[in-house]
């Protein structure tokens, strides 16, 4: 029988988490970017944004599940 | 902008380093809040309470809105506890202020920030998940 931690999960959570806010923050930068262009750029900007705003939700609810499985286990 | 345009339901999803300053400890990880008229009510998953207000930021600020709330454990599970400005975890209220940036893209709305107590590092992110009634 051996013994386990739960900091290696804690420590993902906790990086999913930054690495969401830091993603966050280029949608921010690429809004701004987006107010300003014009025609196909405008466009293709604004996809790129909802692109990665779906994978922000996407590591939300990855970290929020991953939470959840430290509680049960906790 | 107007604060009222940010009323709705919220889930937060936070993490610490907590497991680095106090092993053996977890964060709950997830609350639900309600936020109406700058007013925020809610509960983690864990039971314990966040009630306070947010506010908008002065134009000068880097931040975009600036939260100012007590996050009390004795509400929570039997165990629950929160970290303190003096280092300690306790079973008592502590109150935050903490500037966040909201990001809007599509529909969605979020908020991030971080949350600096000492040596523990809290990273914050509000999502919006239901308007207001």
């Amino acid at each position: 029988m051996k013994s386990f931690t739960l900091q290696p999960v804690q420590e993902d959570v906790l990086v999913q988490i930054t690495a969401t806010n830091e993603l966050l923050e280029v949608i921010d930068t690429l809004n701004k970017v987006a107010d300003k262009a014009t025609g196909d750029q405008k466009d293709a900007v604004s996809m790129v944004i909802k692109k990665l705003n779906d994978v922000s939700d996407r590591l939300i609810d990855n970290a929020t599940a991953t939470s959840n499985f430290i509680r049960q286990v906790a | 902008m107007d604060i009222s345009d940010l009323n709705g339901t919220y889930q937060i999803a936070l993490a610490s380093n907590i497991h680095d300053i106090a092993p053996g400890y977890h964060d709950f990880g997830e609350a639900m809040v309600e936020i109406m008229n700058g007013q925020i009510n809610g509960k983690d998953v864990g039971g314990i309470t966040f009630s306070g207000q947010i506010d908008l930021a002065p134009v000068a600020s880097p931040d975009d809105v600036l939260v100012d709330i007590v996050i009390d454990p004795r509400t929570g599970v039997a165990d629950a506890v929160v970290y303190h400005y003096d280092g300690t975890l306790k079973r008592e209220p502590v109150n935050h202020k903490i500037g966040m940036k909201l990001i809007k893209a599509n529909n969605s709305v979020k908020l991030k920030g971080t949350l600096n107590i000492g040596p523990v590092r809290i990273e914050v992110i509000v999502r919006k998940v239901e308007q207001e009634k």
